[in-house]
């Protein structure tokens, strides 16, 4: 049916109805005005209806029979209503859903995170207890060594010599690289940490008098803020600095490298930062100096454990601080280790 | 003078290693694999100074260090305790049983180990007797 013929059929109901209504109050009948209030009504809201069906672009069904078209209203209403009620209960649905997903991706990230945890802890007692192990015998096996060649080492040819120098030379590395692998692996658990004021330029004096020794070079050695004091394990402290002008100085033409170390602070933090005139480290090596074992592609065959920094790292980080190197080129690198003034001495 | 150390470590090498060094310097040398023949060999030969490792399978060098010290038989005996890894609170935990110094295995030199030993015979007051490794003594023992 056109809308136009609606209309005038809802218009005339109306209409009827108010003039019944109207009939009804002249006559002053009641039954009148209350059919007629009642017609009046029942054609409003089935055009109501109607129009509220409209809206929502719906067609009445029901054809033009008006109570069933009245029927198919309520129901297209109560369809809509059960609509709308199912489409919430499924975004309920996928809400739940998605929180319990959200939980089980947290938890499923902390599972990974404590077993990643835990495999660490088990790499590193596995380290430990090994090199802890082996480095009994193999400081027993490089004093047998020593003794042999003082002993016997006059009897033996040149080749035999060579042969038994090699053999100490190897021992002494493996002593070398043991004595770094018990260094990295204790310092997570070691809590053998006693808190002392340290002057830091009196540690440095120390590490490279010791460096020195071990190099047998001497070392150029400028220290600006040596005053600065930080609460820390001294041993720590040590671990770092030593590492750092041996480095400095190791892989370094200058024969007498020059050392800088320049110690700046706030109340809360300590920068140091040392400063070589090295040969420096390459831009492709620079991502890696820190982990454990890596060694640069141009240490121009020098030897060493690769540990180095990364006991650096390591013991920086369990003070609360850290390290990382500033700048390097062929002229010399310069590293910068960050301390808190008063260290707690947390886990690594 | 032929001074005798014995040497309590379940370590075969390493108490060679200790033996050798210390025949070079003129001592006397017995060792023993733990604590039990360690403390029989003690009560037996009375050494004048003992070489005790820390760390023993059977009983710990600290608890048979105490033991000895206990003894009237051996408790004037000065005990020198070695270790695969030095620690403060190991060195408290040692110097608590009485032991008189302990020294690394790991950078032990021929050198520092007759050093110590002098010192600790001589109860540090011989002239050339280096203190350093020496605890402080107890004045009341």
């Amino acid at each position: 049916m056109s809308t136009a013929r609606r209309g005038l059929r809802f218009g005339l109901g109306v209409a009827a109805g108010l003039l019944a209504v109207a009939a009804g109050l002249w006559r002053a009948d009641v039954r009148f005005a209350v059919a007629g209030a009642a017609a009046f009504l029942f054609l409003l809201f089935a055009g109501i209806t109607e129009a509220g069906l409209r809206l929502h672009g719906r067609e009445p069904r029901g054809g033009s029979w008006l109570p069933g078209r009245l029927l198919a209203a309520v129901e297209a209403v109560e369809h809509r209503h059960a609509e709308h009620e199912a489409a919430l209960r499924a975004a309920l649905q996928r809400e739940r859903v998605a929180t319990l997903e959200a939980e089980m991706r947290t938890a499923a990230i902390e599972e990974a995170r404590r077993r990643a945890e835990e495999l660490t802890a088990e790499l590193e007692a596995f380290t430990f207890s090994v090199s802890h192990d082996l480095a009994v015998p193999l400081r027993t096996m490089g004093a047998f060594l020593d003794l042999l060649t003082e002993i016997e080492g006059h009897r033996l040819g040149e080749d035999g010599r060579e042969y038994l120098q090699r053999a100490t030379d190897l021992t002494a590395r493996m002593q070398e690289l043991v004595t770094d692998l018990l260094t990295l692996s204790r310092m997570r658990s070691d809590g053998d940490l006693e808190l002392e004021a340290v002057r830091i330029g009196d540690v440095v004096a120390a590490v490279t008098a010791e460096v020195e020794t071990a190099l047998g070079r001497t070392i150029e050695l400028e220290v600006v803020g040596g005053d600065e004091v930080v609460r820390a394990p001294r041993a720590r402290l040590r671990a770092i600095l030593q590492n750092l002008v041996q480095n400095g100085a190791k892989y370094n033409e200058h024969e007498r490298p020059t050392i800088r170390v320049v110690v700046d602070g706030s109340d809360r933090s300590v920068t140091i930062l040392v400063v070589d005139d090295g040969f420096g480290i390459p831009e492709e090596d620079r991502g890696r100096i820190f982990d454990v074992f890596a060694r640069g592609t141009n240490h121009r065959g020098l030897d060493g454990t690769g540990a180095g920094l990364a006991i650096v790292r390591r013991a920086a980080r369990s003070l609360g601080g850290d390290v990382w190197l500033e700048s390097s080129g062929p002229e010399g690198s310069t590293f910068c280790v960050l301390l808190p003034r008063d260290t707690e001495a947390i886990a690594a | 003078m032929n001074e005798h150390v014995l040497i309590i470590d379940d370590d075969e090498h390493f108490a060679r290693l200790l033996s050798v060094y210390l025949s070079r310097a003129g001592f006397r040398t017995t060792v023993a694999p733990d604590g039990i023949q360690g403390q029989m060999a003690a009560n037996r030969t009375q050494p004048d100074v003992i070489l005790m490792d820390y760390r023993m399978p059977a009983a710990s060098g600290v608890t048979v260090a105490g033991r000895l010290r206990r003894s009237s038989v051996t408790g004037y005996i000065p005990i020198v305790m070695l270790t695969g890894h030095k620690t403060h609170q190991l060195e408290s935990t040692a110097q608590e049983a009485g032991v008189v110094a302990v020294l690394s295995k790991n950078d032990l030199s021929e050198e520092q180990l007759l050093r110590t030993l002098r010192a600790a015979i001589d109860g540090g007051t011989g002239g050339s007797a280096d203190l350093d490794e020496l605890f402080p003594s107890h004045v009341d023992g």
